[in-house]
């Protein structure tokens, strides 16, 4: 799953280092261009269904976090 | 009543003197008596809006929240006795039966918003396509708009949508959901508030905080220094920019409209640092409004730095809820599928972005001028984002990103932009902004403007008027810049010892005093953004 969303991640920006940043909501590394086609992308990939309501900085904000909501959704 | 009239200079201290000496657990009661009496000075008969508003959201809220517990009730047995798809039959049922109460709710609360700010501008256009005139034209009603009502309504539009979201759970008392409605510092020109973190602060029982306080006194004292010695002072230049334009030099425009960029800034800045400093003299923590928006470096940037609880607003309730719907992620398959990722990633986010500045531009005002307003800034911002890739090389190369002067350079830029877009919304009409751009852009008349300082020139009438609101915007820009460096300013004064903190203090009491706009015809309370 990790590999998935890193392909993902990088396709979307590769200037970011995704295994050690932590931020990448709250530094503006990811517009709203990037978040909506990273949805997109994350939705098609793990079959899941991202809502507005987990369209929170804390969810996105670094590559592990994007991989607990993943989880979340596909085993919440 | 406002910030900086007696009256408030009387109603505000009454209030801190009930709301700290009576029971804490009255204090939210104390706000909302103050907030009533607030609102009542602005005219008895408007606050009928605010309570239908507020009655209808408020009992829709609590409907919501109760058909969703029920379906969450009987989905165990549900689960049990239905096959899967028979299942999901049952759960869009209930969702599409929830998504009727939230309809009603938008229906009324955007409906009155409607009514009374967009009516007469629908009419006035329907009259004029169909060339309708005298007994045949469409009346229209000149509505007096309640004071907020653009606030209040998002306010109110935001807390139903996230009750239907299962973000929170639907205030029960009817009384408190009238005080977040009509929280009296934010009624006038907002922050546009957000419920899961203001209702918590009505509910929290405050002590007097010497520390918080005068924190609280000091925002609203900065605020009140750009309102009256930047704002205010500079209105004429502005005034004068646009009733004479057809007189003056294009270059004598540019100067105007940089002129006016400096007073919407500093009246609607203004406005909110006196708004959250009052509302944190009782302990209660408003959100930002404005991060220097004048050091944004393109435009999208510029739009997270103003007025950001309105593009925040935006962004949760039209902008993402459309973008991550079924059907536009379909629309943006097929055009991966014909025309690459690219065109996919940008060309619907970026219409649905020019729509959303389209109701930027609405919701400033209901004129061509403010939806062309709105318009240019999404076409900008979609322009920027396709040509994107074909800066992206030689910026990396050059290291473009890590250079003060790029940076500085696409600051300046921005403001360029935001400064042309400007003279679109505040000329008179559409054709007078044209008239207007044609001149700044092809009749500069640089002979012309720097003749005017010639022999009959006045040091004493066209600049001394102008010195005190010059230096305050020096003192702005050092401000803001050390805020941009990450430093509090408020912090940075209030680490000095009591002596020299007390004499910044006085110092900016006494300019206002002396250098601030006052005299015969002085209106404080003409806030720019309260009309919105």
């Amino acid at each position: 799953m990790e590999e998935t969303l890193l392909e993902i991640l990088e396709d979307i920006n590769s200037d970011i280092d995704y295994k050690t940043e932590t931020a990448i909501i709250d530094d503006g590394l990811l517009d709203s261009f990037d978040i909506v086609a990273l949805v997109g992308e994350m939705n098609d990939a793990f079959d899941i269904n991202i809502s507005v309501v987990d369209l929170i900085p804390e969810n996105f904000n670094s590559l592990q976090a994007m991989l607990a909501l993943v989880d979340k959704l596909q085993n919440g | 009543m406002t910030f900086l009239s007696a009256a408030f200079a009387v109603f505000f201290p009454i209030t801190l003197i009930f709301y700290y000496t009576l029971p804490k657990k009255c204090q939210w009661v104390i706000l909302l008596a103050a907030s009533t009496v607030f609102y009542l000075f602005s005219g008895p008969k408007y606050f009928i809006y605010v309570l239908a508003t507020a009655g209808v959201t408020y009992g829709c809220a609590l409907w919501v929240k109760s058909m969703a517990d029920k379906f969450a009730a009987d989905l165990p047995e549900l689960k049990k006795t239905l096959p899967k798809d028979e299942l999901q039959k049952a759960v869009k049922k209930a969702e599409s039966a929830r998504g009727k109460v939230v309809f009603l709710a938008l229906a009324v609360d955007l409906g009155i918003l409607i009514v009374l700010k967009y009516l007469d501008f629908l009419i006035g256009n329907i009259n004029s396509v169909f060339s309708l005139s005298g007994d045949s034209a469409l009346p229209t009603f000149s509505f007096v708009m309640p004071l907020g009502l653009s606030f209040y309504t998002f306010a109110a539009v935001g807390y139903i949508v996230d009750v239907s979201r299962g973000k929170y759970s639907p205030e029960k008392n009817p009384a408190k959901f009238v005080l977040f409605l009509t929280f009296f510092p934010q009624i006038f020109q907002g922050p546009i508030p957000r419920f899961e973190r203001l209702a918590p602060q009505f509910s929290a029982e405050h002590r007097f905080d010497y520390d918080n306080f005068r924190g609280g006194l000091q925002l609203a004292l900065w605020g009140t220094f750009k309102k009256v010695v930047i704002a205010d002072a500079v209105g004429g230049i502005v005034y004068r920019t646009v009733t004479n334009y057809s007189d003056m030099s294009g270059i004598r425009l540019w100067l105007g409209m940089f002129v006016w960029g400096i007073q919407l800034y500093t009246d609607f800045s203004g406005g909110i640092d006196m708004t959250r400093g009052v509302a944190e003299c009782f302990g209660i923590h408003l959100d930002e409004n404005f991060k220097r928006p004048y050091f944004a470096t393109d435009l999208t940037d510029y739009w997270n730095r103003w007025h950001i609880t309105l593009s925040d607003w935006l962004r949760d309730y039209f902008f993402y809820p459309i973008a991550l719907s079924k059907r536009f992620a379909r629309f943006s398959k097929s055009l991966k599928k014909k025309f690459g990722k690219f065109i996919a990633k940008t060309v619907p986010v970026g219409l649905l972005s020019l729509a959303l500045f389209t109701l930027v531009g609405i919701w400033h005002g209901a004129n061509w001028g403010e939806v062309l307003f709105g318009v240019f800034n999404g076409v900008v911002i979609l322009i920027t984002t396709l040509m994107e890739p074909l800066f992206e090389k030689p910026r990396k190369i050059l290291k473009m990103d890590s250079s003060v002067g790029w940076h500085i350079f696409r600051s300046v830029r921005t403001f360029l932009l935001i400064t042309i877009a400007r003279v679109i919304s505040k000329a008179p009409s559409i054709p007078d902004a044209c008239r207007m751009l044609g001149k700044m852009f092809f009749k500069p008349d640089f002979a012309g403007f720097f003749g005017s300082f010639g022999s009959d020139f006045s040091f004493t009438e066209s600049i001394l008027p102008y010195l005190p609101a010059l230096a305050g915007c020096v003192l702005l820009f050092f401000v803001s810049l050390t805020e941009e460096r990450g430093h509090h300013v408020r912090d940075l004064i209030n680490e000095r010892p009591a002596p020299l903190r007390i004499a910044a203090e006085v110092m900016c009491v006494a300019y206002i005093i002396v250098f601030g706009a006052y005299g015969l015809g002085y209106d404080a309370s003409n806030f720019i953004y309260t009309n919105y």
